[in-house]
């Protein structure tokens, strides 16, 4: 079975110019927590979600490379919130196409679901459906879209249908 | 020590031959391509490794150099020194300690911004003396940043401040920075000697980098910062790691004073305290730690070695020695101080070690000529130290503190955060050349104590 049987077509999406604040609206209203950034070809340029978005909040100093990613310590300091609640609202009011992950980890329609879990597990959830070449966006498979198809499976193995498998 | 080999050769009056030629265009070329890294964006470790390979082959065709030659030229002392005490602050870099200790800093500041810079760097340049700079800065630029931020202060005067006492400290050891290691173990230099000569020239430059960090930012300093209210609680999160990395550097401190004595070269006592550290704490992943060295650095130095071994062996390098002894000779003390302005200028405008390394064979060939060369190791070693502030390509500390700063205006869409070159110019070369004065001074005031032979 291929990505694209595993796969859902009702995706919300942004646009790189639309802001943090409408993203983050759009992800409250739908009750998810990522959304494909796509230009106005329907084609992937990013992703933006709430991790992003929270990494966004941290200090400088915990993203930098050299000092092992997120290895220091922020309980020294006490209540830094309202320092931190300042930054989310500098943050709302950007681009999202400043803000979005721009390393992207897709897989293309007709990607063996297999491969689609491992990259699943590797990455996180949600995985972009894109089209070869274009990056165009197809679709995306989720955790629940991935577990779905492979119950689905297990119901075509039942009713003893292997070779739709 | 490459004396021995040189010191039968140096005797007869040396001309210019083919193998000198030739040695001499590869150490040109891989130096011109190391210097130009930022041009042709080719790692310096792949020009230097691609220029000992060319040295070696070019070596075997004209008989000068061959392989078991490039092996032998190598400074494993130097190389297993950088390599252990890498290991050692790897250990120590996730217990979270060093953030402890900065937060502590802080913390006793009291949000006054002068005396958090000058307690900050004091720190920094003590840490440098016993850890390489590039380490230190890794370790608390990111601190610094942080803190600025928690007091609502520009971590700017600090970051600059920081990474130019940690170069200068670093100039007080044997241990504390690239060329004294070099240095160190080429001329047989013990700790405790280094220590003697470079530790109160390295005070009062200090002393006058933190007064000349007065003057220029005074007007950062004004008014005092709002100290948040700290955690008392927060732990350092690995502690007993931690504490026997401190135990294990205060033993390697006590081998290092007495190195000497013992008959250890400094990297023995390196390779002591980490055997000791990580047998005293189990739980130690060696594959984990080890990940985390720079290889290409230590890469780095031994294809350097070997590229200048080429000029040694073709004894291009004895011949150019030859023909400045009698300057040397003539006045000791003006030599001493050309070295010391020389080697900071180098150091300020490109990559000081393939310099130190071509540098440091010529000197040890004109000590085979009869000259007293001692004086020209402290010049050397104070010279290409102090270089290394005036510009922001002149030490990697600079490097990172530049580019952390400017990660930080970016995030923060605040271009008045960052430390540009021409904002490192401004600041640091006024504290060079004011430190390079105060050295000279010191030279020339105590030549004698610097012109005194060391026994080995």
């Amino acid at each position: 079975m291929p990505c694209i049987e595993a796969m859902t077509t009702e995706i919300v999406t942004v646009s790189p110019e639309q802001t943090v604040s409408e993203a983050v609206a759009l992800m409250d209203e739908h009750g998810i927590r990522a959304l494909p950034v796509v230009d106005a070809k329907n084609n992937l340029v990013g992703m933006f979600g709430f991790d992003p978005l929270l990494r966004g909040l941290l200090p400088v100093s915990l993203t930098i490379g050299e000092h092992d990613g997120l290895d220091l310590r922020l309980d020294y300091v006490l209540h830094a919130s309202s320092g931190v609640a300042q930054r989310l609202s500098r943050l709302m009011s950007r681009p999202v196409g400043e803000v979005m992950s721009r390393d992207l980890y897709t897989v293309h329609p007709e990607t063996p679901l297999w491969e689609g879990v491992r990259l699943l597990v590797k990455y996180g959830s949600p995985l972009p459906v894109v089209r070869t070449e274009s990056m165009f966006l197809a679709g995306i498979m989720t955790a629940q879209t991935a577990t779905r198809a492979f119950l689905h499976i297990l119901d075509l193995m039942a009713e003893g249908k292997r070779r739709e498998i | 020590m490459e004396t021995d080999i040189l010191s039968t050769t140096a005797v007869a009056h040396l001309s210019f031959d083919v193998s000198m030629g030739v040695s001499a265009l590869v150490l040109f070329l891989t130096f011109l391509g190391i210097f130009t890294e930022g041009i042709h964006k080719v790692d310096r470790t792949k020009v230097a490794m691609f220029g000992a390979g060319a040295m070696i082959f070019s070596g075997q065709i004209f008989g000068f150099y061959d392989p078991e030659r490039a092996i032998e030229i190598v400074d494993w002392n130097v190389i297993l020194l950088l390599g252990g005490m890498m290991t050692i602050i790897a250990i120590m870099i996730p217990t979270g300690g060093f953030q402890a200790v900065a937060f502590w800093i802080a913390q006793k500041s009291g949000g006054r911004k002068f005396l958090l810079l000058v307690m900050m760097g004091v720190s920094v340049a003590l840490i440098s003396m016993l850890l390489d700079n590039v380490t230190t800065i890794i370790i608390f630029a990111p601190l610094i940043v942080l803190i600025c931020q928690a007091l609502g202060i520009s971590p700017i005067p600090s970051l600059l401040g920081s990474a130019i006492l940690s170069n200068t400290g670093g100039i007080a050891t044997l241990v504390g920075d690239p060329p004294n290691i070099m240095i160190g173990s080429a001329a047989g230099i013990t700790f405790n000697q280094f220590f003697i000569h470079m530790g109160g020239l390295v005070f009062a430059v200090c002393l006058a980098t933190i007064g000349v960090l007065y003057l220029l930012f005074r007007k950062e300093f004004k008014g005092r910062a709002v100290l948040p209210e700290f955690s008392d609680d927060a732990l350092i999160s690995d502690a007993r790691t931690w504490y026997f990395s401190l135990g294990a550097l205060a033993i390697m401190i006590v081998a290092f004073v007495s190195h000497h004595q013992l008959g250890w070269e400094a990297w023995v006592v390196a390779a002591l305290g980490l055997t000791i550290l990580l047998i005293a704490v189990p739980k130690i992943n060696l594959e984990h730690t080890l990940d985390k060295i720079e290889l290409a650095m230590l890469l780095f130095f031994m294809a350097l070695f070997i590229v200048v071994g080429g000029v040694q062996h073709s004894q291009f390098l004895t011949w150019v020695a030859q023909m400045l002894v009698p300057l040397v000779q003539e006045n000791m003390l003006v030599a001493c101080v050309v070295i010391l302005w020389l080697g900071a200028i180098v150091s300020a405008l490109i990559n000081n070690i393939p310099f130190m390394a071509a540098l440091i064979p010529m000197i040890q060939s004109m000590e085979a000529d009869g000259v007293n060369v001692t004086p020209l190791w402290w010049a050397l070693a104070a010279g290409v130290g102090l270089g290394g502030n005036g510009t922001h390509i002149g030490a990697s500390a600079n490097m990172i503190v530049l580019s952390l700063s400017e990660r930080l205006a970016k995030a923060e869409g605040n271009p008045a955060l960052a430390i540009t070159p021409g904002l490192w110019i401004r600041k640091g070369m006024p504290i060079m050349l004011a430190t390079l004065v105060v050295a000279s001074v010191i030279f020339v005031v105590f030549f004698n104590f610097f012109a005194t032979p060391l026994g080995k």
